[in-house]
């Protein structure tokens, strides 16, 4: 069976507490209910959920979307935010998880990642450095997302290939978002060349893309 | 009248409830009357051999052992090959019973009744040089020491006797050394047996356990403290499946077990499910797909108030997704647009060597979105020479125009192998195409040498008909827009049997079925790393050169063979996955058995396109691409291959 891998990076620092993260998990929802609606997204679409703060937690390791369960996500109340240490840990498990093409195995689809925050990187170091190493992964497209008045789009957007921006960070905001990203995974199984990456449908009106 | 169990058989109900766990000083107090037996009958040099869960009964009011049966139980040798038995009785004939086996076999009992399981057996561990483990999570360590202690597989190192076993397990625990109680211990409860419903268990405080209370069972048991309100989870920790029978696991909603409560449960019906006989779990076959609640009543299982009462109230999300398979939509694609061909496209072609039939058909994925089918095929025969022609393609999904790219390409790359043979020798081949082609006796590098001229140079006719096209366009499109892949394959009846020859560029497989079930595979892989990742036609840099031609290049000269296939990646996807598996006989064996219990492959059955057709609708999960396939069969009666060949 080949798989479509997402990887999922949410931001849970402490400035991600209260209605944010409740209005992420709105949309994490809505974004699952939406891809079991189309049969090849629920037979190929395996998702992987991180959330970073102080820490990394790869709260459901990569599983199908038939089996995956949305878990409690928790945010502490004052921490930093570690995006360079989450993309350490991406490459990881894009090194452990993802099949490559090889004459007795069969790959899977190039992978995906969403990238979520609400500010900028606490570890900025690391995340320069991290990302030529992301860049190797080959991943089919990577989206930043940067919620918030406070969110530092430039900084994603040497990461990613897409950045859009929430100006508010609500349910509606978030659950637009989400759904955008729905119908890009859906892209992502699609018959490509070598080298193409891949076209993303235009996002909705609400979200502003950035690059 | 009392009731008679087990000592298992009665803690069953406890293991399940992780914080009811029966602590080791209350056993110890069950089985007073067995361990003073043993005393006094070890004392006077007579072992018991035969200690057993099911030689200790128990009346299930009392909590008290029948010394009776337990008496009845002795053995003159020990009983052998259980968890219970130790590792000096695994011989023949078993060994006599003694002070030290007899140790052994109660500490396996203690051990089962305290962990819910039994130890690993002696046998196990003495051949497998297995560790004892012991969850700690419901002993304490002195305990845990008393029992390895009485568990060693060498007699000498086991306790001397019941009451030195007893002391050990009776030592206090050292303040610092004190085991978390078993609160969060349900993982390591995850081996039990089923479990069952909350609310019919008398539970016991939690911190009943590091307190000394040895004559407790014999006791009067207090009364119960007001029961906590179990937690319910959020959420059914796993996802059902439309019309998918399923099973959950009572004890997975009630985290914390559910003692004194009873549960009932709301909106069972609507979903399809309903609770298990012995009410351990929720079975059923879901009958709607989506986001839904149970709802659930929690009430007190000492309420006894007559009449209805009104419960505490709480709900449980559970997803239950759709059957991928039923969700699928078939959707007409635009029959007004500029290329729009039928969705499916079947053709059979006997002709006086051979029978050849093909097959296209439109991916899932792209009828779930009203898409075109990209793939293309064509295959004919040149009457007067003798030559077969096939040849399949893939358009790109990611590519706006490739179902024409696809057409074009199979379209001019046999228009212009048929045209080589009538064609006059170019200027600086000395011989022209169709004389080579003629040769019977040619070699096989006259024969490369052909292959490099006609097919290589039907790939770059077709290329040049893309690009014609493309320039054509009002406004001019890029070439890229028409990707394709292209496979093909030219075949000729000669005096020694079959001339073969291949080209293909991207992914597909082309494969040459012998006579003896072997498999030479007449395509080279174009896969990148990732999934249905690959070149197309229209990428002239990866392919247009001598090298780039050559190495696509495949001959092959047989006396005979059952069939040459020809497929694009909707195919090869899901029946050979791999590079290796195109070649692998055993999975050419089922494909071709499979092929023939819906397809009978003969020129005389007219049914045999649509039969293709329609096998080529196959459900295999997650690979829903256009499919094509084309075979070329002899004209000979097909014989059986079998495995063994």
């Amino acid at each position: 069976m080949r798989r479509l891998p997402v990887y999922l990076l949410l931001d849970t620092s402490g400035s991600m507490r209260g209605e944010p993260i409740e209005a992420v998990k709105v949309g994490l929802a809505s974004l699952l209910a939406s891809l079991r609606k189309d049969p090849y997204a629920l037979e190929t679409v395996h998702l992987c959920l991180l959330t970073f703060d102080r820490e990394i937690k790869e709260l459901v390791p990569l599983t199908s979307l038939e089996d995956f369960v949305l878990p409690n996500i928790e945010t502490p109340l004052h921490s930093p935010t570690m995006t360079g240490l989450a993309l350490e840990r991406v490459c990881y498990l894009v090194d452990r998880d993802v099949r490559r093409t090889t004459a007795e195995d069969r790959g899977d689809w190039r992978p995906l990642m969403f990238v979520m925050t609400d500010g900028g990187a606490s570890d900025v170091q690391l995340y320069n450095a991290m990302i030529p190493e992301v860049q190797r992964r080959g991943f089919g497209t990577i989206v930043g997302c940067a919620a918030g008045q406070r969110s530092k789009p430039d900084e994603l957007a040497k990461l990613c290939q897409h950045v859009v921006r929430l100006d508010t960070m609500d349910a509606h905001s978030f659950g637009s978002f989400f759904q955008w990203v729905s119908t890009a995974v859906a892209a992502g199984n699609q018959s490509a060349g070598l080298t193409s990456s891949l076209e993303l449908p235009p996002p909705p009106a609400d979200i502003n893309l950035v690059c | 009248m009392s009731e008679f169990q087990t000592i298992n058989q009665t803690l069953f109900h406890q293991w399940a409830i992780p914080q009811d766990h029966l602590s080791c000083e209350r056993l110890l107090g069950c089985l007073l009357p067995v361990t003073n037996y043993l005393q006094t009958s070890h004392s006077k040099g007579k072992a018991h051999g035969g200690i057993t869960p099911e030689s200790l009964i128990m009346n299930v009011d009392t909590c008290q052992i029948d010394l009776s049966q337990f008496q009845a139980c002795d053995s003159e040798h020990l009983v052998r090959g259980t968890a219970y038995t130790p590792p000096e009785a695994d011989t023949e004939p078993p060994g006599l019973p003694t002070v030290q086996a007899d140790i052994y076999s109660l500490a396996a009992v203690l051990y089962h009744a305290l962990t819910a399981q039994p130890p690993v057996a002696a046998a196990v561990r003495v051949k497998r040089g297995v560790e004892l483990a012991i969850a700690s999570n419901f002993v304490t360590q002195p305990e845990e020491d008393a029992l390895r202690q009485a568990l060693s597989l060498d007699p000498a190192k086991r306790p001397s006797s019941v009451a030195e076993f007893e002391a050990l397990l009776r030592r206090p625990v050292a303040v610092t050394s004190q085991q978390p109680m078993a609160a969060d211990s349900l993982q390591s409860h995850s081996a039990k047996p089923s479990p069952p419903a909350p609310g019919f268990h008398q539970q016991q405080p939690l911190s009943a356990k590091p307190q000394r209370d040895w004559n407790r069972a014999v006791e009067k048991p207090a009364p119960p403290p007001e029961p906590k309100v179990p937690k319910v989870a959020e959420r059914v920790p796993m996802n059902l499946t439309k019309g998918k029978l399923c099973e959950i696991p009572i004890l997975s909603l009630f985290p914390d077990g559910g003692a004194d409560w009873q549960v009932k449960f709301q909106d069972l019906d609507e979903l399809g499910l309903r609770l298990s006989e012995d009410k351990s779990s929720l079975v059923g076959i879901p009958i709607i797909d989506g986001e839904h609640v149970i709802r659930v009543q929690l009430h007190k299982a000492c309420d006894k108030s007559p009449g209805p009462s009104e419960g505490l109230p709480r709900s449980i999300k559970v997803t239950i997704n759709p059957d991928p398979a039923a969700i699928w939509k078939n959707l007409d694609s635009n029959r007004d647009d500029p290329f729009w061909k039928p969705d499916t496209d079947k053709l059979a072609l006997p002709t006086p060597a051979a029978f050849i039939v093909a097959a296209s058909v439109r991916g899932r994925s792209h009828a779930q979105e009203a898409l075109f089918r990209d793939d293309d095929f064509r295959i004919t025969c040149d009457g007067a020479s003798g030559w077969h022609f096939i040849a399949v393609a893939d358009g790109a999904g990611s590519a706006k125009l490739s179902r024409r790219g696809s057409q074009l390409a199979c379209a001019h790359a046999i228009k212009h192998m048929e045209e080589q043979l009538r064609a006059e020798p170019t200027d600086e081949a000395k011989v022209s195409v169709a004389q080579q082609a003629a040769d019977d006796e040619a070699t096989p590098e006259q024969l490369r040498s052909l292959a490099y001229t006609w097919l290589g140079g039907a790939a770059q006719a077709a290329l040049k008909a893309i690009n014609d096209e493309a320039e054509g366009q009002e406004p001019p499109r890029a070439p890229k827009e028409y990707a394709t892949t292209l496979l093909l394959a030219a075949a000729r009846r000669t005096a020694k049997g079959w001339l073969v020859l291949s080209f293909g560029i991207g992914d597909g497989g082309i494969g040459l079925l012998k006579r003896d079930g072997s498999v030479q595979v007449m395509s080279t892989p174009d896969s990148g790393e990732f999934s249905s990742e690959t070149i197309f036609l229209t990428s002239k840099g990866h392919w247009y050169s001598t090298e780039g031609i050559a190495k696509r290049l495949h001959v092959a000269q047989v006396p005979d063979f059952h069939a040459l296939v020809l497929m694009t990646d909707g195919i090869t996807d899901p029946l050979f996955p791999t590079e290796v598996s195109l070649g692998d006989r055993d999975v050419w064996l089922s494909f071709w058995t499979d092929l023939w219990k819906q397809v009978q492959l003969t020129p005389d059955n007219a049914q045999a396109d649509a039969q293709l057709l329609a096998w080529a609708g196959f459900y295999s999960k997650g690979n829903h691409d256009d499919r094509t396939i084309a075979l070329l069969l002899p004209n000979e009666p097909v014989p059986e291959i079998t495995a063994e060949t």
